[in-house]
Order: C-alpha cells, then sequence, then structure tokens
C-alpha cells in the first residue's frame, strides 16, 4: 500500500526518481544517507531476530547451554509431540472461531458507520474505534475478568437477583469475549473504509434499477469489498492466532495455545531451540493465511477484470 | 546576433525509452523574449528543465552567459522559474513564499521581508503579504508567483506554461502584465506554451518544437506566413496544405499539379520537374465568390464557425479535398452562407507560400 | 404502510447493534476507571463507595514509579526514533526509485504484523548475543523496529499530497537538496511528524511483550501491570489502568487530532 508512487508520479516527464532521471548535480548519497539507517536498523532489531530464530531451530541444547549445530532434531521432537499438535488444533480452531465471529459482527457494524451515520458521527466512530487499536489491550482483558470472574461485576448483579454464580470465566466464551475485544475494532475501521470506498453512484445505479437494499448489499456491494473482506479476516486471524493474554487470562491457559507454548517453553529456561520451531511455525502458518487473504481478494480483481 | 545570453548546443536528453530533446540548438540573445511552441510531448518543458538543471542533459551543454552549466547544480543556476502548477509553498504566508529565494542565500529577516513587500506592491499585492496561499485567487497567486521568481533580480526567468491555469479572461491580463515586466526589466524570457495566441501576443520570436526537435524559429508573424514544413504549416493552424507534382519550372516560379488542378506558386528556388512539392494557402488570404465564378475552385460549405467578429468557413471540393476559410464576418456577410451551399473559392498565387520541405 | 414500518425497524435494528458493539469495546475501560475509585479491595457489585485509597497507593508505589517513569523514557525514545526513521523511509519511498525498494519498503511495513511473542522472543536471543539485553535501550530499539511501521504510514501518506513541483520549485529557488529538505518537506509533513510521534509514543507505551522479553528487570509499565495480574488480585491496578488509560487515549487522540481522519470524501468544504 505504502509502496506504491502515487497515481500520476510515473508518467510525468517533470518528475524526478533516481534510475530512471537525475537532476543536474543531485547527490547520489542522498537517498543512502537517508534510507542507510532505515535499513540497518530493521536489520538489526527486526530482520536479524527472525533470521536468528530460524537458524537456533538447528541448533543443540547441551547440559543447559545452547549450542550452534545443524540439526533436524529439535523440528522432529516438536512436530511429532501430540501436546505442540493438540496446542496447534486448538489455537487454530480458537483462531478460525474469532476470524468468522469478528468479521460476522464487524460487517453490519462497518455497514452502519459507512452508510448509516451521518458525516460527522461517522468521523467520530472512527476516532473512537482507533484508540482501541492502539492503546491498553491488557487492561481490557483484566477488566474483562472483573466482569466475568465467579465474584465479578455479572454474577454481583445476577446474586442480588437471586441467580447463581454462573461459569462465565475459564472457558471458550471468555477466550472469545477476550479475542473480540482484541479484533473487532481494527476489523470494524478496515471494512468501514472499504465500504466508505465504494463509488457510491454503483449503488445509486442498482437502486435506481429497482434493486431492493438487501440485493443491492448482496450483490453490488460485498463483492466490491471483497478486498477489505479479506484483510479484516486475515488481520483478526493474525492478532488472534498470535494473542498471548487473552488465552493466559480468560481462560487460565488451559487448554494452553500456540503462544503459551511458546512463552512457557523460554520461560522454563533450556530449551530455546524448540520454542523456536513452535515461533517459526507459527510464523509459517501466518505467512500462508496472509497469502490465502491475497489470493481472495485478488481472484475477485481478476474475476471482475474478465468480464 | 551578438554573443547570445543563452545558448543551448547539441542538448540532448533520453529518458528510458524516450528520446525527449534531440540535439537542439538555439540561441537567446540577452533582453529577448523567446516562446517555445509544440504540441504536448515535443520536449519543450524538458528543454526548459535542463536549462533550470532540473534534468541532466545526456549530451550537449548549455551555456548562460558565456559559462557551461555542465554540473551545475540548479540551486547554483539563478534561472528561476514560473510553473504550471506554481508551485508555491502551502505552508508559508504570502511574504515567506516571494522571500524564500532570499533566505536560501542567507539575505538577512527584515531586509528579505523589505524586498519580498516591495515586490508585492510591484504586483499588486499590497496588503497580502501576511495572508496564507490557500486565501489568495487564481490571479493574486500566479501574480506570487512570479514576485517570488523576480525577487533575486535574476538575469533570466523560466516560464512553463504559466497561465494555462487561469481563466480566458485573467489570461490575457496576466500576458499585458507580463509583457510588461519584460519591457521594464529588460531581462530574458524563455516562455513555453502551447497557446499560440500567448507566443504571439509576447514572443520576439517563436520557436517551434517537434518530437524533441526545433522545426523553426523566427519571429511570429515570420512563422505564421512562411512555414518551413508541413508540421509547422499544420501546428500554427489556419493554414490549408496543398501537395502535387512539379510540372513546370521557370525563374521564381512553379507550376504544381494536384488533385484539384494546377497552381502557379512562387518559388525562392527552383524545383526539378516530377519532384513532389507542397504549398500553403493561409485561411484569410482565400477569397470566396458565387458558385461557377471563372478560375475559382468549386466547393460545398460544409460548417461555419464564430469567434467574436471572425468567421470560419469549412468547405469540401468535389474530391473531398477539405478547405477553411477565415473572414471578417462583413466580408462574407453577401454570400448568405449555410452548409450545404455551393461556393467558389480562389486566391492570388503571390499568396501561396512553398514549404521549403515539401516532404 | 407495512412497507414502509419494515425498513424502519432495520435501521433501528443496524443503530441498536452499533450501539451494542460500541458498548463491548467501551465497557472494560469503564469498568477499570470507575473500580479505581471503588473503596472494596475486590472489583465487584455492589460498588463500595468513592475512595481516592488506590490511587493514593500507586503513588507510594516504587516499583509502579519506576515502571512508569521507564515507559516514559521508553516512549520517549521511540517516539523521537521512529518518527525520524519513519521520516527518512516515506521520503526515500516517495522520492526514489531503485532496485529492491518493495523489499526495503516491506522491512519497515511489515513488523506489526509479526506476533509480538515470537518478535519479543527472536529480539531477546538475538540482543543477548550482542550484549544488548536487559537494558531500556533495547527496549527502545525495538519498539522502534515496530512503532516506524505506523510513522512511515503517516508520513506516506501525507507526502501523497505533496506536489510534485514543490521540491525542485525549492531548488530552482536557490535550495541546495539538504535546504530544500528541511525548508520544504520537513515543514510540509509538520502534522503528520507531530502525529507520528504520538502514535509511536502509544504504540510504546501499551506494548508488554518485547518489553517484557527485552527489558530483562527493567520493567515498563504494561510488564509491571502484566507481572501485577500474574499475582493475588491487586485492587491498585485499577488505579494504575486509569492512569495509563488516560495517557493512552490522550496520544491517541492527539495523534488523531494531527492527521485529521476523515472517511471518505466530503462534498461540503468544511
Amino acid at each position: 500500500m505504502t509502496g506504491s508512487p502515487p497515481p500520476g508520479a510515473a508518467d510525468r516527464p517533470g518528475s524526478f526518481f533516481i534510475g530512471s532521471r537525475s537532476t543536474a548535480g543531485s547527490p547520489a548519497v542522498f537517498p543512502v544517507l537517508l534510507g542507510l539507517p532505515v535499513l540497518l536498523w530493521q536489520l538489526i532489531f527486526f530482520a536479524g531476530p527472525l533470521v536468528f530464530l530460524v537458524v537456533i531451530t538447528f541448533w543443540q541444547v547441551k547440559s543447559f547451554r545452547l549450542s550452534p549445530a545443524f540439526v533436524a532434531d529439535n523440528w522432529e521432537k516438536v512436530l511429532t509431540s501430540t501436546a505442540f499438535l493438540r496446542a496447534l488444533g486448538h489455537t487454530l480452531t480458537v483462531a478460525g472461531t474469532t476470524t468468522v465471529l469478528a468479521t460476522a459482527i464487524a460487517l453490519p457494524a462497518a455497514y452502519t458507520i459507512a452508510f448509516r451515520l451521518p458525516p460527522r458521527l461517522r468521523d467520530f466512530a472512527v476516532a473512537f474505534l482507533v484508540v482501541p487499536v492502539f492503546s491498553s489491550y491488557i487492561l481490557r482483558i483484566y477488566a474483562w475478568q472483573v466482569v466475568l470472574s465467579p465474584q465479578g461485576v455479572i454474577n454481583g448483579i445476577a446474586g442480588l437477583v437471586g441467580i447463581e454464580p454462573l461459569p462465565l470465566l475459564g472457558g471458550a466464551f471468555s477466550l472469545q469475549i477476550g479475542l473480540l475485544t482484541l479484533t473487532l475494532p481494527i476489523a470494524v475501521l478496515i471494512l468501514t473504509f472499504g465500504f466508505a470506498g465504494v463509488d457510491r453512484t454503483l449503488i445509486e445505479a442498482a437502486e435506481n434499477l429497482g434493486c431492493r437494499r438487501s440485493r443491492v448489499v448482496a450483490h453490488v456491494l460485498l463483492p466490491a469489498i471483497r478486498p477489505a473482506i479479506a484483510l479484516a479476516a486475515t488481520t483478526s486471524f493474525l492478532l488472534a492466532f498470535g494473542d498471548y493474554v487473552s488465552p493466559l487470562f480468560m481462560t487460565g491457559s488451559k487448554p494452553p495455545t500456540l503462544s503459551i507454548v511458546v512463552v512457557d517453553t523460554v520461560k522454563s529456561g533450556s530449551q530455546w531451540p524448540r520454542a523456536s520451531v513452535v515461533g517459526v511455525s507459527m510464523l509459517l502458518i501466518l505467512v500462508a493465511v496472509l497469502a490465502l487473504g491475497q489470493l481472495l481478494s485478488r481472484r475477485t480483481r481478476l474475476r471482475r477484470g474478465g468480464r | 546576433m551578438s554573443a547570445p545570453f543563452v545558448a543551448l548546443e547539441g542538448l540532448d536528453k533520453r529518458f528510458p525509452g524516450h528520446h525527449a530533446v534531440r540535439g537542439i540548438d538555439l540561441q537567446i540573445a540577452a533582453g529577448e523574449f523567446v516562446a517555445i511552441m509544440g504540441p504536448s510531448g515535443c520536449g519543450k518543458s524538458t528543454t526548459l528543465r535542463l536549462i533550470a538543471g532540473l534534468d541532466e542533459p545526456t549530451g550537449g551543454d548549455i551555456r548562460i552567459g558565456g559559462r557551461s552549466m555542465r554540473g551545475i547544480p540548479a540551486f547554483q543556476r539563478d534561472t528561476p522559474m514560473v510553473w504550471q502548477s506554481l508551485a508555491l509553498f502551502p505552508f508559508l504566508t504570502v511574504a515567506e513564499n516571494v522571500a524564500f529565494p532570499l533566505r536560501m542565500k542567507k539575505v538577512g529577516a527584515a531586509e528579505r521581508r523589505r524586498r519580498a513587500l516591495e515586490w508585492l506592491d510591484r504586483m499588486g499585492l499590497s496588503g497580502m503579504a501576511d495572508r496564507d496561499i490557500a486565501q489568495l485567487s487564481g490571479g493574486q497567486r500566479q501574480r506570487v508567483a512570479i514576485a517570488r521568481s523576480l525577487v533575486t533580480q535574476p538575469s533570466i526567468l523560466l516560464l512553463d506554461e504559466p497561465l494555462s491555469a487561469l481563466d480566458a479572461h485573467l489570461r490575457v491580463r496576466m500576458q499585458t502584465e507580463l509583457s510588461r515586466l519584460h519591457k521594464q526589466l529588460g531581462i530574458t524570457f524563455v516562455y513555453v506554451t502551447h497557446a499560440q495566441s500567448e507566443a504571439f501576443a509576447l514572443a520576439d520570436r517563436i520557436v517551434i518544437m517537434s518530437d524533441g526537435a526545433i522545426q523553426q524559429v523566427g519571429r511570429p508573424q515570420d512563422v505564421y506566413r512562411e512555414p518551413v514544413n508541413a508540421f509547422v504549416a499544420e501546428f500554427m493552424g489556419m493554414n490549408n496544405i496543398l501537395r502535387g507534382t512539379v510540372r513546370g519550372a521557370s525563374a521564381n516560379r512553379l507550376a504544381v499539379e494536384t488533385p484539384l488542378g494546377s497552381f502557379d506558386v512562387p518559388a525562392k528556388e527552383t524545383r526539378p520537374v516530377d519532384s513532389q512539392a507542397a504549398f500553403v494557402i493561409a485561411a484569410d488570404r482565400i477569397a470566396l465568390a458565387a458558385a461557377g465564378a471563372a478560375g475559382g475552385l468549386d466547393a460545398t460549405v460544409i460548417g461555419l464557425e464564430f469567434v467574436g467578429s471572425t468567421q470560419t468557413v469549412f468547405v469540401e471540393t468535389a474530391s473531398g479535398h477539405e478547405f477553411r476559410i477565415q473572414k471578417q464576418q462583413h466580408e462574407i456577410e453577401a454570400l448568405d452562407l449555410a452548409p450545404g451551399r455551393q461556393i467558389s473559392l480562389s486566391w492570388e498565387p503571390r499568396h501561396a507560400w512553398l514549404l521549403p520541405d515539401s516532404r | 404502510m407495512a412497507t414502509r414500518i419494515l425498513p424502519r425497524l432495520s435501521r433501528l435494528a443496524q443503530h441498536l447493534f452499533l450501539a451494542g458493539l460500541f458498548v463491548f469495546i467501551a465497557a472494560p475501560m469503564l469498568v477499570i476507571v470507575v473500580f479505581s475509585f471503588d473503596a472494596n479491595r475486590f472489583p465487584t457489585i455492589p460498588w463500595g463507595g468513592f475512595s481516592l485509597d488506590w490511587h493514593r497507593a500507586i503513588l507510594e508505589d516504587a516499583m509502579v514509579r519506576d515502571a512508569f517513569l521507564n515507559s516514559i523514557l521508553v516512549g520517549l525514545g521511540t517516539a523521537v526514533l521512529s518518527t525520524l526513521l519513519g521520516f527518512a523511509a516515506a521520503y526515500v519511498d516517495y522520492r526514489w526509485r531503485f532496485f529492491g525498494k518493495r523489499a526495503f519498503v516491506l522491512l519497515v511495513a511489515i513488523p506489526p504484523a509479526v506476533p509480538v511473542t515470537i518478535l519479543g522472543m527472536a529480539m531477546l536471543a538475538f540482543l543477548s548475543r550482542l550484549g544488548l539485553f536487559g537494558r531500556l535501550e533495547a527496549v527502545i530499539a525495538c519498539h522502534t523496529a515496530v512503532a516506524s511501521s505506523f510513522s512511515m504510514a503517516l508520513i506516506r501518506l501525507r507526502l501523497n499530497d505533496f506536489g510534485r513541483d514543490l521540491e525542485p520549485a525549492a531548488w530552482n529557488l536557490g535550495a541546495s537538496h539538504a535546504a530544500a529538505l528541511f525548508t520544504v518537506v520537513v515543514p510540509f509533513c509538520r502534522p503528520a511528524l507531530i502525529a507520528s510521534f504520538f502514535l509511536s509514543a502509544a504504540v510504546s507505551f501499551d506494548e508488554f511483550m518485547i518489553a517484557w522479553f527485552v527489558g530483562g528487570v527493567h520493567e515498563t509499565i504494561p510488564v509491571r501491570i502484566l507481572n501485577l495480574l500474574q499475582g493475588q488480585v491487586n485492587p491498585k491496578i485499577n488505579a494504575i489502568g486509569t492512569v495509563v488509560l488516560a495517557v493512552s487515549i490522550a496520544l491517541v487522540v492527539l495523534a488523531q487530532w494531527f492527521v485529521g481522519v476523515r472517511v471518505g470524501k466530503r462534498t461540503d468544504p468544511t
């Protein structure tokens, strides 16, 4: 998204790019001077660690010390262990459920924001949704704990009207509450911008042709924002799949998700290579999911182009 | 011409997959107003950018005041430009915009302000100094852009289609303003435009470019009356081109046989018999008469266009050749023209212009 | 008439649904604020009466105070560095074309997409080899690697509106490339730079996994919260949470203020 030059940049003979053109006496050191620190920073503090993570999946632990090697032992041990496979299955199920729930809940909400709210309120709704994306996730999970716990707010209210305490915390329900807290704001935002980007004349044309609103939504709107739906879904999956806080506080790590496995393995001290195998496996799964999301949004584009 | 102030020597610019400027030569005298014209993509804007140092030539050289510009970066050239987009800095006030070049020259703040205000005054923008650019009208912005380019007292001003964003009324006013500035300052103006009216109204000489090459350089009226080739003749508009074969040549005269008949064409040089020749008759030099007039060319009126008191008549001969004829309204009222009406055309042989390059 | 009622009901349902969603998102934040002023030790219904005890208690808690101080240092450092790097990346992307540019932009853009658990673990493993582990500088460096993605996006978006002629015009008027960068490009980007500063501060202020892994004994405030949560129920958390919420919401709101979030195009010029 950020990588493409602004429209019209390439076809203007007066634009100024290195490689295709240069201004008289323009110092070629300039892009290097600006770009190199960024490049180095991201290599050392982002790419380096991830590459190193892949490297240590092949290392060995000898007498509690990590030592360089090139063995497939760790991969073999982890990938064949039932604990890992169970955690993997659990994590995929949980993240998949969150993805479906988040997308299903976010779609009508985003539709309402984009088409039903007056502009001022629409901007406010977006500003409101941006806040939780960048703040206080861990606190909000803690708040849900307070609300859902056996002595918590909901059961407190229930007790006042004479209902027995409900086991709200510690199961799939509370876990999804936590993960939706994480995913819903961003999913609604992505879909809102998707809806807002739809050409209004398209909708008006369909309505002029006598289409009912529900049919316009199904046949015009949803196909038009398919890339946004794919992005919202992959983002939700990505967040839910890698999350550590909700499984920890909403289910007490039982059963563990892959993130819990990673942290537990690391904190136990000696099994860095195995933790790395789990981490790298998670990354590979996420790459596959992102690729799938790309494919889903691209296929629409191809089909539309063919018409 | 005495020693030129600006000299383009074999100036060449290639972009990947595009030869924008093909080794052009051009000399511009100090204080001259030169307009470079041509269709879009002809290389006129690139030429201007090369002079300003915003693009680096791939061949040839530019001399300004006798000094080679090779390797001299744009910011050291002192060749200010007025941009089509105006390129005013939106985050600076009007006065700060005008003072910008002085700030770059490390002129003190008080002096900068004084000189900026002076120029704003001169451009009729007194009292606007501390406004935002967004608060100005199109014409006012144009004046700010011009003031900003002239505040350093350069000896040359480059203008890249500066008036194309203005409406017709403002354009004419700014034209007058530019002309006045040019006379007052006495510096060299190089003006890129695709509008003939601007070039004709302003320029001492015009340069016609096409496909990266210069086609013709000359005074506006000379280029208009005596185009060197079919491209220039067509670009200047209102020229009717006839092509044919030379059938006879005498001193200062050719007989050219065209599909419409044989015509006498004055010629400065002689041409071999049977060679190809093309000549033009300017639209305002064709006479109209009632159909069937002796020695006339019969044609049918296919359309009329009015611009003020001038009327352009489009006619077509039986063989399908189209002519454009330009007349004052009162000259043709008697003919009672309407589409479909038959008419007869003629011109004096001395008004035919043989294209020196008759390809 | 029946045909009129159905769409109205559907509209009402849509608005109610949206309101429900907003309550779901806002509720946790409200709970924290409300119970931070609760005299009870355990946050539940009924409310135990208004009290400022817990807010007072966190002022006296040295660990919390240190954590706040650390978070402010890390947030400030991240905000400055991330804005600098994000600007450089956005400008390089805007201005030049070169081989490997996609990879370069991706390298800055992608870090937020990697789960922080894995990122934290990887950073700890790698930085401990470089001897950078367990220092606030390391947390700043790692937070910057993540936050610069948001900075780049904000500034790149602003540069989309930067007239292509403005920079050449500055050179043409006597500005060297460096001078044009500081007198034209930077001032033009100022709103986005300020927004980037606040947003990357918020990202850093909110991040706990990387800070937890890489920071060692130096806890930032979310790490302190994480550790408090794993211990006994501690009523101080609500009070800390209220302060943290106030700070991070203020940062995000300020960031939005400077970029001026708008959905879609407006017909009116306001």
